[in-house]
């Protein structure tokens, strides 16, 4: 019993030693394809392999250094060949930083003992390939490779720059994952543009193209350099090594279920370099960079009322750094105006004849009643295809402000509400309709004279100034037919006048026999008659001069004698109805 | 007795009808102003007799409800014995739905100054004017006459001139009837049948001169053009 007990324990000392002797860790670096390595390129996985030999399950496992690199994965694999276990432990890692780093030791820790192994160190490269050319990656030959390419070689700050990355893929073992844009110095890069797939025939391999566009702006003068993109994509690999002897693989194979292995990869396309020189001196602010064509303003309405908003859009057309461009700032707009800035939004080529465009809106009140002009606007820009600084003027508008209406309609509510949606966009304002009336829900009717009694009280005075206007030139003409009658008669009513005075031998009334003969003949009232104004009537009639002498005489004579009764001393009397009948006669002829 | 109780039914239907037609315009403003358009423009459409705020109410309703050709016929109708102010805010409205649409309408400048004064006097006190001046004219006419003096009688010639053109244009608008092309483009027949040669055809939202009818069809007059067109494409102003 001594003899078995002690057998026992002597194969569990030989056993224990000759585990302590035989367990061996190992720690390599190698690709994940399985080579050996001791450089690898930024970026690119590879793994740690620590392996122990003839062990028990370790307690505990840490590597030195391991903390330096990016995990990706760990494996373990475990074999059993001939009594013999032995353990593998897998880190896929990477880095991004350049340098030589040290792995290990890896210390195992197995039923209380501790394994180290030895260490190893890998150096990690920047990308080898910069140059124009694609970069290839070396495992994987021509399957993939990235190229990167910039529209120019030259150009001026804030001008435009189109980066394009194109990923060739030889087959579909390939799959782009992610392109990484790099930090840039000197310059901003925007969101991309994925432009699709399309295929191109290299070196007379078809390849899938990936088009990837980024819109580079350039923020400073000088050299810039634009780093290489980093191009992760996976890749599926046949498991070569392992598949050897291995009748499971085999079995697989044979009926097409092969294993294969995707692994994440990394590749760098090259780096571009341009030269980048300052914007040339301008009189005015340099507001954007391109070749612009067109540059307008219209406003809407043009016709408001006091305070109301104007939709005012200037619109800018033609290539250049549309999106960059700020709201340009109104100018030498009427100080009777205010304004703000609404919002800018860009026309893609595609909605505007194939050119892009830029609309900037703009709000503005007219404050003061009257008819304004909103002056021409300046656009100055830096005209990359002449190299020179050009200004482009939109045309000036015309804008009537109409005085506000004290109406309940467009109330101050409706102002306000103006003021506080100025920041809206046009569609909004255009909307903004004048509230609903609240008053006179009612017909209202109208009271007015009928058409045929207007008509008539239209007419009234018309008919009463033609009945006055009749009635006044009938009396004026009955009034001129008895003149006239009395101017026929007038030396007949004298004549008789004057028979009748020599009958009854009256020589005094010869003198009003005259004064109403003249009276009628001049159609003027007796009163009125003298002896001037028969004396001019008669001159104007053609009386001499002896003629006018004698009348004078007898017209003295007859005066006299109704005056002072002394004209039968120089005149007997039927001398003097002689005479005034001789009178009579040669009046009748003259006058 | 029986008349004087006759007379007080009479009235109060009125009454009862005329509160019935501002309850129910109180109503639509209501639902205007929650935003209930649809419901604002049924309850308004209920009024029996519609003064110019209805009509310019149910643009505003047919405006939101996007159905422009009704706003805008709904407008033009507000305009009849509408005030200064109620024409500021139907022109305001119709030039933000002609903005809206990309139409510009162009009004003469003398059109406009001559609706904008006839709304400041209705058809009588143009008539009561016109005639008042005129009656001041002629008397004037006969004093003056006499005393050689015609400085004073400028001033009032020059008001019945005026008066009298305000008059023509309130009895112009009053004796002819306009009507709205509605939403689609109307053909214009040579009579009141589709069978009859075709015209032209007109725009909608384009305001007509409605010239005669018969049965379902109007005679309108448009550019010179006289025809007719079936009465249910057009909305009478």
């Amino acid at each position: 019993m001594d003899k078995i007990a002690g057998k026992f324990g002597f194969f569990i000392i030989i056993l224990l030693c000759s585990i302590t002797n035989h367990a061996q860790v190992m720690l390599r670096l190698q690709s994940t394809k399985g080579k050996p390595i001791s450089e690898i390129e930024m970026g690119q996985p590879f793994v740690i392999d620590v392996s122990v030999d003839d062990s028990q399950q370790p307690e505990k496992l840490s590597i030195q250094g391991i903390e330096k690199f990016q995990q990706f994965g760990r494996q373990t694999n475990m074999r059993i060949v001939n009594n013999h276990k032995s353990i593998r432990y897998m880190y896929t890692v990477a880095t991004e930083k350049p340098g030589t780093y040290t792995i290990g030791p890896a210390e195992l820790v197995i039923g209380g003992n501790t394994l180290t192994s030895p260490t190893a160190s890998i150096t990690v490269t920047k990308p080898s390939a910069t140059n124009a050319s694609a970069v290839q990656t070396k495992d994987d030959s021509l399957k993939i490779f990235a190229r990167l390419s910039v529209d120019k070689q030259r150009a001026v700050v804030g001008e435009n720059i189109q980066c394009k990355v194109e990923v060739f893929m030889l087959d579909n073992s390939v799959a782009l994952q992610k392109i990484n844009e790099p930090e840039v110095t000197g310059c901003v890069l925007e969101s991309p543009i994925d432009k699709g797939t399309t295929t191109r025939t290299i070196n007379g391999n078809k390849y899938t193209c990936r088009e990837f566009l980024w819109n580079l702006a350039l923020t400073q003068a000088g050299e810039v350099t634009v780093p290489a993109f980093r191009v992760n994509y996976q890749i599926m690999e046949d498991e070569e090594d392992d598949t050897d002897g291995n009748p499971i693989h085999a079995y697989l194979t044979f009926w097409g279920m092969k294993q294969t292995n995707v692994q994440s990869k990394r590749l760098y396309t090259n780096e571009c370099t341009l030269k980048v020189d300052a914007l040339p001196e301008s009189d005015e602010p340099i507001a954007g960079i391109g070749h612009f064509t067109k540059f307008s303003a219209h406003a809407k309405p043009t016709v408001v009322k006091e305070g109301d908003g104007i939709v005012l859009t200037l619109e800018l057309e033609g290539d250049g750094n549309l999106p960059r461009i700020e709201t340009p700032q109104l100018q030498e707009l009427p100080s009777e105006f205010k304004w703000y800035d609404s919002k800018q939004y860009l026309v893609g080529p595609e909605q505007n004849n194939g050119v892009p465009k830029k609309c900037f809106e703009y709000i503005i009140q007219g404050m003061k009643t009257g008819e304004w002009e909103i002056p021409k606007q300046k656009f100055v820009y830096f005209d990359t295809q002449t190299r020179k600084c050009k200004t482009l003027k939109s045309s000036s508008i015309r804008i009537t402000i109409v005085p506000a209406t004290t109406n309940k309609l467009s109330t101050q509510a409706q102002k306000n509400e103006t003021n506080q949606k100025v920041t809206a966009t046009a569609l909004d304002i255009t909307d903004n309709i004048s509230p609903i009336n609240k008053e006179g829900w009612y017909p209202r009717h109208e009271r007015a004279l009928p058409l045929w009694l207007f008509v008539i009280f239209m007419l009234i005075p018309v008919l009463f100034w033609l009945f006055i206007f009749t009635k006044i030139s009938q009396l004026t003409r009955s009034i001129l037919r008895v003149s006239r009658r009395k101017k026929q008669q007038a030396f007949i009513h004298a004549r008789k006048s004057l028979q009748y005075a020599q009958q009854r031998n009256e020589y005094r009334k010869l003198y009003a026999i005259f004064i109403e003969l003249f009276a009628e003949r001049f159609a003027l009232p007796p009163a009125m008659i003298s002896e001037d104004l028969i004396e001019q009537r008669l001159r104007q009639a053609g009386v001499s001069d002896v003629h006018m002498k004698e009348w004078h005489l007898f017209f003295s004579a007859i005066a006299a004698l109704v005056f002072a009764d002394t004209a039968t001393q120089y005149m007997a009397p039927p001398i003097l109805f002689r005479r005034a009948q001789q009178w009579l006669d040669y009046f009748e002829s003259k006058v | 007795m029986k008349k004087k109780f006759t007379l007080l039914l009479l009235i109060s239907v009125v009454a009862l009808r005329g509160s019935s037609d501002q309850e129910l315009f109180l109503r639509g403003n209501q639902f205007y102003e929650q935003k209930e358009y649809a419901q604002a423009f049924e309850t308004y459409q209920k009024i029996n007799k519609k003064g110019n705020a209805v009509w310019f109410n149910l643009g505003n309703c047919a405006f939101h409800l996007e159905n422009y050709a009704h706003a805008f016929a709904y407008w033009k109708r507000a305009r009849h014995y509408a005030s200064v102010q109620e024409l500021d805010a139907i022109a305001f409205n119709i030039n933000v739905l002609e903005t809206k649409l990309g139409k510009e309408t162009h009004v003469s400048k003398l059109t406009q100054i001559i609706e904008r004064f006839s709304a400041y006097f209705s058809l009588g006190q143009a008539q009561f004017l016109f005639l008042l001046s005129w009656f001041l004219l002629f008397l004037l006419c006969i004093v003056y006459n006499q005393r050689k003096r015609y400085g004073i009688l400028v001033p009032l010639s020059l008001l019945s001139v005026i008066m009298g053109g305000l008059v023509v244009v309130k009895y112009n608008t009053a004796m002819h009837h306009y009507g709205i092309v509605l939403n689609d483009k109307v053909t214009l027949y040579a009579g009141p049948n589709d069978q009859y040669q075709v015209i032209g055809e007109i725009d909608p939202m384009i305001e007509v001169q409605v010239n005669d009818h018969k049965e379902q069809w109007c005679k309108i007059e448009h550019q010179h053009m006289v025809g007719w067109v079936p009465a249910d494409k057009l909305m009478l102003v």
